[in-house]
């Protein structure tokens, strides 16, 4: 009794070669899908670089920019600048609001002011709500 | 079938070419590849690499209060690249629906402030005009636009005009104490003052950065290797109080507008932590535009400049004389002989400006007796008066900073002459600074102890922590705190109605101090018109807050330019102001006075 065996021409059993072709495919797949992978996680970190760039030069845009800001309300704020602004707002005082005169000035200046001792401090300017009744009490206009 | 017939000849040649030609490119990558590969790895590794170095941002100098006095802001250096300037930027032809291109010239020149005639042949003119055959690929526009603008001139898109950040130190007070804060040179150089003393604290850190470019030059962000972030410059506070400095420079623009001085110096000072609160110089200078002026602008003339001090010293003999328990207040003087006998030898005293006569010692500091102050340097002899002057300070520097700082002149007492014990007395034979003097005078306002002159208070970072601070600092003790007040009580009487300094007094406030009016060296010779006028003073004078000095320099005034008649009225002015905006309180009577109108209820 003889047995057959089943060849191609290539002398190459058949199911060697179906497994030598799906291990190709494979293999294929696995480097080109790495190659790809490779590629797009290049490209992810490119991204991520340059994002990341990007929000750096923003954050250094806005540093000038807060850095350049400052500088002018310093300029703004110099005492010079202030009193040639203040000049042509000032007030008249109000009457909630207490002020050292010389004696000599108000007589000269201002005869409808009159000043006379007090029994408590200057600090009472600082604090008027507090001070408000002592001043009431104290103080007496003619 | 046709065949192509090649002669044998032919074939060999096109072969032995073709092989000729590959043996050629197999050496030549044999060569660059094998002999010489490192020089070409290096050459191709720099083409590739970028290396990127980060400025650091210089730190912030502030004022007691938190008032920025310095900083640092970006500028742009805006420039052009002639070659890449397209024809639509000049307003030349027209877009595919035919609409012409607009002129994009007039609107840069206009953000520039520049000629449109004079900025279009800069875009457009792509060769030197030095050398005719080298292409022009940067061409500087403008020195500094700031950051506002650079954005208006990046809107207009054009390819070739483009800026380079640059960092810009600016003094937002311009010339508000400039002389205290220094200034930093085009070149990034901290040239004098905290800018030159603090610049360790305040220059930074540069940062780097490794990467690579692409063709365009362009960072390959992703290749960055190495990076090691800048570290900002730390930010110093001073002790100078911004307020207080407006209120010296503004009184320093009177004086030098009622008297043309030569120089002027406004000093003011908390005399129980030697904090400087106002130094102020005339003349002066804009840091932001430092090189607009004169090399003598730039110097601090309140450390650099030496002069006699005059009358101001008398609170040296005077002091040292009650200190040892030599004189009291009380004991008196005649100040109306011209000659003395000392140590066996018949010595010239000083001319007084008027006949005074008999005086008790306190009334030798009020009325600025030249001879009484001889007589008290004589009592004390010449060691203990060169000792008394070293203690307050004269002859050595005061340690404030500046390193063009001046020691003054104190000549060591086997230097002296034979008159030098009735001339030192009275402030002549020395030379002082004004900060020298100002800190004498501040040593009788702090109960009798010298204190360090101090500029800075504290170094802190960009969260505003505190990483050094500066104390005051107590250099020694001088004289006892009774003899202090002894000598404070007769300064005192120096504002007096009768004094030499009336002008200087203020309502409501104590004020102690000195004036002194030294003639001027001029030709080795003592000139009787050109004088330094000066007052030191402090207030309330029992328990001092303020030590103000005003020196002036030469002032142009009819007759001399007595120190009562021309530093005391500025001294008032400066005190007066200073006060009201420090809240101190009058004494006396003014403590409790209350003013108010009628109609308030």
């Amino acid at each position: 009794m003889s047995t057959t065996v089943k060849v191609y021409r290539s002398g190459t059993p058949h199911a060697l070669r179906l497994a030598c072709f799906a291990v190709s495919i494979l293999l294929f797949c696995v480097v080109a899908g790495g190659s790809f992978g490779l590629v797009w996680l290049r490209q992810g970190i490119a991204q991520s670089a340059q994002s990341i760039k990007d929000y750096e030069r923003d954050l250094g845009e806005a540093r000038r920019m807060q850095a350049h800001l400052q500088a002018k309300i310093a300029q703004e704020e110099q005492p010079e600048v202030l009193k040639r602004r203040t000049s042509a707002t000032l007030m008249v005082p109000d009457g909630r609001q207490y002020v050292y005169v010389a004696p000599s000035q108000v007589l000269r200046t201002r005869p409808e002011v009159q000043f006379r001792p007090m029994d408590f401090g200057f600090e009472i300017a600082y604090n008027p709500e507090a001070s408000a009744e002592a001043v009431r009490n104290a103080v007496r206009p003619n | 079938m046709r065949c192509a017939i090649v002669s044998q000849k032919r074939y060999v040649l096109l072969v032995l070419t073709v092989s000729a030609f590959f043996l050629c490119l197999t050496g030549r990558l044999y060569y660059l590849h094998v002999v010489n590969a490192k020089e070409a790895l290096d050459v191709a590794e720099k083409t590739r690499q970028r290396f990127e170095r980060i400025s650091s941002r210089r730190g912030n100098i502030t004022d007691a209060r938190g008032n920025l006095m310095a900083t640092t802001r970006t500028v742009m250096e805006l420039g052009v690249d002639p070659e890449m300037i397209l024809p639509s930027d000049l307003g030349q032809g027209a877009d595919a629906s035919g609409k012409p291109y607009v002129d994009k010239v007039p609107i840069l020149a206009g953000l520039l402030a520049m000629n449109p005639d004079v900025l279009r042949p800069l875009l457009t003119e792509k060769y030197r005009e030095d050398d005719p055959s080298a292409k022009v690929r940067w061409r500087k526009l403008v020195e500094k636009i700031d950051e506002p603008t650079y954005e208006k001139v990046m809107a207009l898109n054009i390819k070739g005009v483009y800026g380079n950040r640059k960092f810009e130190r600016v003094y937002p007070g311009d010339t508000l104490a400039s002389h205290v804060l220094g200034y930093v040179s085009k070149e990034g150089i901290p040239q004098m003052g905290i800018e030159h003393f603090m610049d360790f604290y305040l220059r930074g850190q540069d940062g780097w950065r490794l990467s690579e470019r692409d063709g365009r030059r362009r960072e390959l962000a992703q290749f960055r290797s190495r990076e090691v972030d800048p570290a900002d410059g730390l930010n110093v506070e001073l002790t100078i109080d911004m307020a207080l400095q407006n209120i010296a420079e503004s009184e320093l623009r009177r004086v030098v507008t009622d008297f043309e001085p030569k120089g002027a110096t406004i000093i003011i000072t908390d005399p129980k932590t030697g904090f400087v609160l106002a130094l102020a110089n005339y003349p002066t200078f804009d840091p932001n535009h430092y090189w607009d002026f004169p090399i003598e602008a730039l110097k601090n003339r309140a450390v650099t400049d030496v002069f006699e001090p005059g009358s101001t010293f008398k609170i040296v003999a005077s002091s040292g004389a009650i200190n040892e328990h030599l004189v009291r207040p009380t004991d008196r003087f005649d100040c109306g002989i011209t000659s003395v006998t000392y140590k066996g030898r018949v010595l010239k005293l000083p001319a007084e400006a008027h006949h005074l006569g008999v005086l008790e010692v306190n009334q030798i500091v009020s009325e600025s007796s030249n001879r009484g102050a001889a007589q008290l340097g004589m009592k004390l002899g010449e060691q203990r008066l060169y000792n008394y002057a070293a203690a307050f300070g004269f002859g050595t520097r005061t340690g404030l900073g500046s390193a063009m700082e001046s020691p003054g002149t104190l000549h060591q007492v086997k230097d002296w002459d034979g008159l030098t014990i009735t001339r030192l007395p009275m402030g002549h034979a020395i030379n002082a600074t004004a900060l020298q003097v100002h800190f004498a005078m501040s040593v009788i306002a702090n109960h009798g102890v010298l204190m360090q002159p101090q500029l800075i208070k504290r170094v802190y970072d960009a969260d505003g922590k505190t990483l050094f601070s500066y104390d005051p600092h107590e250099r020694r003790r001088v004289i006892t705190e009774e003899s202090s007040q002894l000598i404070s009580k007769m300064l005192v009487n120096v504002v007096d109605p009768k004094g030499t300094a009336r002008r200087a007094a203020l309502v409501g406030y104590k004020v102690a101090g000195k004036t002194g009016t030294t003639q001027k060296l001029i030709d080795g010779k003592y000139s009787s018109t050109h004088h330094v006028a000066s007052f030191v003073g402090y207030l309330p004078a029992e328990d001092p807050r303020l030590v103000i000095s005003v020196i002036i320099d030469d002032a142009q005034s009819k007759g001399v330019a007595y120190g009562g008649l021309i530093s005391a009225p500025a001294f008032h002015n400066v005190a007066m102001q200073s006060v009201q905006y420090l809240g101190i309180q009058p004494e006396g009577q003014y403590r409790n006075m209350l003013a108010w109108e009628n109609k308030i209820q």
